[in-house]
């Protein structure tokens, strides 16, 4: 038997060893991951940090009664790399021609890939916060699909839900929208603590990491003069499409399944109790409280695929959106129904982004039926 | 709540402050309230349907032990019990497979209701019944104390992926209390340093993601990347669920409390049989024990055995979820077995040194296993078929992923070497507890594995088993 002291120093020992051996292992590799040249990947903090810069120019002018500020909420089909491509862009462009550059507008994208009700609903208090004389809200029905709310990352948005709104967030079902309490209190503390810097370094030599495997296929493709693995995912790319998707006049469309899986049960008449639902009310709520106009739209759907491959049901579709409508309208804001705005060949792809070419330049034509409820919303004294 | 979360970690730093600085007779109550807490984490409202099994399972139990017709309130709790765990498991299976005949008849579109299934409703039901079931036999001695039976139930080390407890095994030192000590402490610290490296190096980072890409692919047409993805997934369902395992038996030392093995290098049996009585133990045991035995096991003749063999591993198949594949899985085994004990072979000594001559038994046993993986792996029936069928059209059109070769070849080392660490590490500990210096070197290996976890931990997803 040993005696207590030396159990203790042991234990001392012990811990010490761990924590040294902890650091400079995991220093040492994340040095490794740089000399092989492997950059930050993606990670649930990418689109939040993307964000911050969003949110830091939209409050910036917070005070400045002569600008109008407009926030575009939206996932990928109203976000762009190509920023000029970007809806929020060419609703700017719109606004400044039509009003001649009186009141300056500013149009701030909150949109990014995969974004959607839930991940808005969570930065609402912010958005509420900004104060911008208007909100434009791109909703689209995929949004409230399990696809969608389960495997798409908004939890890290959690950390951005203020302390008095966490009771009402804790309430409804969010285990459906694929986040849970212990989630939710992580990003909580992470702010409280003023750990965000921190996390964002630690998820970026992680992310790091998940970029290394492809640096070592690299290097085993030089003993067998051909990178296998990177052929393999290369060609499996386009089978898959190939396999998953209908030709349609060039187009690359999904099946039936594919569309009754990205829109769920809003083909089949949404739910009244629906978790995406009850957070867009909630959000309209709050946006309501705060003063802030905002406009709600549905984003087209491409009616002639679903209506091709048998899953349109026209009657229950419009029940899903008369009570989307109904839910936006009972929170005081205006509700625009898109959902039929365009044909086939006015979709790029199946996940519905937009064409703009010679031809149709679909963006700009959704732009337009935006702008009179804009000025209208913005109430330009004169106008 | 992952394991492998900084959350987890620290819910578990302050669970384990708080549980040494309690009064030993306060810990046990502190540990359930911890589990519920943990639970809730999740689904805060589950939280009410794992209490409300424990409540009507308790006052059954009661009743057993107080009626003179102690077999009515037996087959009340194996109703209940059972009752719940299909309705969460089976009912969306039900109305998928009903769902074409209810659109038909209703001329209308028609949408699943989404059930999500309650976490670790598989593993803590058969914990309640095991305890019902023994009592009723009068194998252990009646339990007669709530809270004790609720941390029994809902013990949160093991309470939402096992291994699957037995009262005999465990009620015993829920009643002592937990016995934590500076050997226990070592014990549990590596294993959760090992749990931790197998989840999120071995499984999540180096199979995981190659996995993923050549099973959403299946159909592609190259033998060599489906073979070799299929081991990989062998080696990443091992890794993943033995991970999981040794976190918990880990946990649970650092609280004082000895949980059961629930693998030992499976892919170095030498037999189907043998194979099960190395791949989740604690499952395969309660299987035999309540299911295959009461059936009749061996006892009435080689026909009813092989019926008796094909019923429990098709229900062992089911048990895992909601789906064909998994039952035609479980039955492939079932047809493994039956046709090892046609061929007439005994069962082999679990602890008898792996020699060279065993070698072939080992290879054609694991290739056999890692083929039903594919029913296990794909997404549907359809996708397993394409998936052998390429595997078998010996197409190669890209070569072989030689990385990914080099990562299998490295897990079948690793699962040889960890029969001998097995074997030989609680020496080893003793020897480095005898010295100053062994403490540092214990330390700094344990770091060193945590520390690349650590690192790599980013990469992560969900444990496989979760989902049962």
């Amino acid at each position: 038997m040993t005696s207590p002291r030396r159990r203790l120093s042991s234990l001392l020992v012990f811990l010490l060893a761990l924590c040294l051996a902890i650091l400079s292992v995991s220093f040492t590799a994340a040095q490794l991951t740089r000399l092989a040249g492997a950059e930050p990947g993606e990670s649930a903090l990418t689109p939040v940090r993307y964000l911050e810069g969003t949110f830091e120019r939209l409050s910036r002018f917070r005070l400045s009664e002569s600008r109008r500020r407009i926030a575009y909420l939206g996932d990928s089909t109203v976000f762009s790399l190509a920023r000029v491509r970007s809806l929020p862009h060419l609703l700017q462009t719109a606004l400044r021609s039509r009003l001649r550059g009186r009141p300056p507008i500013e149009v701030h994208s909150i949109s990014y890939p995969a974004l959607g009700i839930i991940s808005h609903y969570l930065m609402a208090g912010r958005l509420a916060e900004a104060k911008p004389d208007l909100i434009v809200w791109q909703t689209s029905f995929t949004h409230f699909s399990s696809i969608w709310r389960l495997h798409n990352l908004h939890s890290a948005f959690t950390g951005w839900v203020e302390l008095e709104r966490l009771p009402e967030l804790v309430g409804m079902p969010i285990h459906r929208g694929g986040l849970t309490l212990d989630e939710l209190l992580l990003y909580q503390g992470i702010i409280a603590l003023d750990g965000v810097e921190a996390w964002s370094v630690l998820r970026d030599e992680q992310s790091r990491v998940g970029q290394l495997r492809e640096r070592v296929e690299s290097w085993t493709a030089g003993w067998s003069g051909r990178n296998s693995e990177a052929l393999f995912r290369q060609a499996s790319g386009r089978k898959l499409l190939e396999e998953n998707v209908r030709r349609n006049e060039g187009r690359r469309r999904f099946t039936a399944k594919i569309e009754q899986n990205r829109y769920g049960n809003t083909l089949t008449g949404l739910d009244p109790q629906d978790l995406v639902l009850q957070m867009l009310g909630r959000a309209l709520d709050l946006f309501a409280r705060s003063g802030i106009p905002v406009i709600v739209y549905l984003n087209p759907m491409n009616i002639d695929n679903l209506a091709t491959v048998g899953v349109l049901d026209e009657g229950e579709l419009a029940q899903s959106v008369a009570l989307l409508r109904g839910t936006v309208e009972a929170a005081g804001a205006r509700f625009l129904d898109l959902h039929a705005l365009f044909r086939d060949e006015y979709f790029r792809d199946a996940q519905g982004h937009l064409v703009h070419d010679k031809e149709i330049n679909a963006d700009v034509e959704l732009v337009r039926e935006l702008i009179d409820p804009t000025i209208a919303e913005l109430k330009i004294p004169g106008r | 709540m992952l394991f492998n979360t900084v959350q987890f970690g620290v819910f578990f730093l302050v669970v384990l402050g708080l549980y040494h600085a309690l009064p030993r007779k306060r810990r046990n109550s502190a540990l359930l309230a911890a589990s519920l807490v943990f639970y809730a984490l999740w689904i805060p409202s589950y939280l009410f349907l794992l209490l409300a099994d424990i409540a009507v399972n308790y006052a059954l139990l009661q009743g057993m032990i107080r009626s003179r017709r102690p077999r009515l309130f037996l087959v009340a709790a194996c109703i209940f019990t059972l009752g719940l765990l299909a309705f969460f498991k089976y009912a969306l299976m039900a109305v998928e497979t009903l769902a074409p005949v209810i659109t038909s008849a209703l001329d209308t579109g028609f949408e699943a209701p989404e059930i999500f299934l309650p976490l670790g409703i598989s593993f803590y039901s058969f914990q309640i019944l095991s305890l019902t079931i023994d009592t009723y036999r009068g194998d252990i001695e009646p339990i007669r104390n709530l809270r004790r039976y609720a941390l029994f139930v809902a013990f949160f080390p093991q309470l939402i992926a096992g291994p699957i407890l037995r009262g005999y095994q465990f009620l015993p030192q829920l009643a002592r209390g937990g016995e934590p000590s500076w050997l226990r402490t070592r014990r549990g610290l590596w294993l959760l340093g090992l749990g931790l490296a197998k989840k999120v190096i071995m499984a999540d980072f180096l199979l995981a993601p190659f996995v993923d890409d050549v099973f959403s692919h299946g159909g592609l047409g190259s033998a060599p990347f489906n073979l070799v993805a299929l081991y990989s997934f062998a080696f990443q369902i091992y890794y993943d669920f033995s991970g999981y395992t040794d976190m918990a038996r880990g946990l649970a030392l650092l609280l004082g409390f000895e949980l059961p093995l629930n693998f030992m290098e499976p892919y170095l049996a030498r037999d189907p049989s043998e194979f099960w009585r190395r791949w989740h133990i604690t499952l395969s045991r309660w299987l035999a024990d309540y299911l295959y035995i009461p059936l009749g096991g061996n006892r009435r003749g080689s026909n009813r055995t092989y019926v008796n063999l094909m019923l429990t591993m098709l229900l062992g198949g089911l048990w895992h979820g909601a789906s064909w594949n998994f039952v035609i899985w479980g039955g492939l085994h079932g047809l493994l077995l039956t046709a090892h004990r046609l061929i007439g072979r005994r069962p082999v000594d679990l602890d008898a040194r792996v020699g060279l001559r065993d070698l072939p038994r080992i290879l054609i046993l694991f290739n056999l296993v890692c083929l039903i993986w594919t029913f296990f792996r794909a997404e549907s029936f359809d996708h397993a078929l394409r998936y052998l069928d390429t595997l078998f059209a010996f197409r190669d059109p890209f070569g072989w992923p030689l990385l990914q070769t080099g990562i299998v070849v490295l897990c079948a080392l690793l699962h040889f070497a960890e029969r001998g660490a097995r074997r030989r590490l609680p020496e080893l500990q003793n020897k480095l507890g005898r010295v100053w210096w062994g403490a540092a070197v214990e330390g700094a290996a344990l770091g060193a594995v945590l520390g690349i976890a650590f690192l790599v931990a980013g990469v992560g997803s969900d444990f496989i088993y979760f989902q049962f």
